[in-house]
């Protein structure tokens, strides 16, 4: 076991002080972790219950134009479907990782693991990195479909 | 001092292995705390925009109309409520940062507490809004289908 490996007398030590962060922190995080399977859940449900409350939405403000909404909400709908499922999808790993990090540390906590304990810090890494990767993707995203937008009003004039 | 007591031969410790997760971890949640501090300010300043443009400046059918204005009203209570939110996130996720990397150079066991102090708050935030956020949502679901 790495328990006492690379420990020196002098170096930072998870103290009580420390212990009583960690753990209410994990106490926290499993929470959120669970808040957010449960948004996973809700996600998915909307996306694929989708159609349906789109054709509330458009059947209440839009029945004056009855029959034609079926046709062109169609396409939409399955649009929102999927993007709302890869949401759902792309929401769940964080989760995940935040999960793993609070049952890892109250295990650590717990039998005095350091080997779990590294465990758990790791996965406060990945969920730290996934969430800051994610962002930068979504920020790529927007900025392409905004040097798009300002490319067609360009064109466009 | 704190940093002066020894830790036990048998306590948890924060190895070679630990410090160099937190260092990384310490990076990546310094950007997301810069990221969110940008997303505070432009949500306050699209908060302020469109308060502008929904009151004085709007030239549409429903100008002046105390609908119309309560809207705005709430809108920019609404994104005031928001930034402050990430601003405070990105606080706690900043002093997380900052603490850490510093505790870890130093070898500052208080500097360390406070570091994982400041994660334990930054959670505790999130898990609020969360929840706040669910309980809406499903009071919205309730009004659609009522």
């Amino acid at each position: 076991m790495e328990q006492n490996q690379d420990s020196s007398l002098f170096g930072l030590s998870i103290d009580p002080t420390s212990k009583n962060h960690l753990a209410e922190a994990a106490k926290w995080a499993k929470f959120l972790a669970i808040i957010g399977f449960i948004m996973c859940a809700l996600i998915v449900i909307i996306g694929i219950f989708a159609g349906s409350i789109f054709a509330t939405l458009t059947s209440t403000r839009y029945n004056r134009f009855e029959g034609e909404t079926d046709v062109s909400t169609q396409g939409l709908e399955t649009a929102m479907a999927v993007v709302y499922i890869l949401i759902a999808v792309l929401y769940f790993f964080p989760c995940l990782f935040l999960f793993q990090f609070a049952t890892k540390m109250k295990a650590a906590l717990f039998s005095n693991d350091q080997n779990t304990l590294n465990t758990s810090f790791q996965n406060l890494k990945k969920t730290f990195r996934y969430v800051g990767v994610l962002t930068i993707i979504v920020l790529a995203f927007y900025l392409i479909l905004l040097l798009i937008a300002l490319a067609g009003s360009s064109v466009s004039r | 001092m704190e940093q002066d007591q020894p830790p036990s031969l048998f306590e948890l410790s924060i190895d070679q292995q630990a410090a160099t997760t937190l260092r990384t971890a310490s990076q990546w949640g310094r950007f997301l705390s810069v990221l969110g501090f940008i997303l505070g300010v432009l949500i306050l300043i699209m908060g302020f925009v469109l308060y502008n443009k929904l009151t004085p400046d709007y030239r549409g059918a429903y100008r002046g109309s105390p609908a119309l204005r309560q809207l705005a009203i709430r809108y920019l209570i609404v994104c005031i409520l928001l930034a402050a939110v990430f601003v405070t996130g990105a606080i706690f996720t900043l002093n997380f940062s900052n603490r850490t990397t510093t505790a870890l150079n130093t070898q500052d066991q208080r500097l360390m507490n406070s570091g994982l102090a400041a994660i334990r708050n930054g959670i505790i935030l999130w898990s609020v809004v969360f929840v706040i956020f669910i309980l809406l949502t499903l009071l919205l679901f309730a009004g659609i289908y009522s």
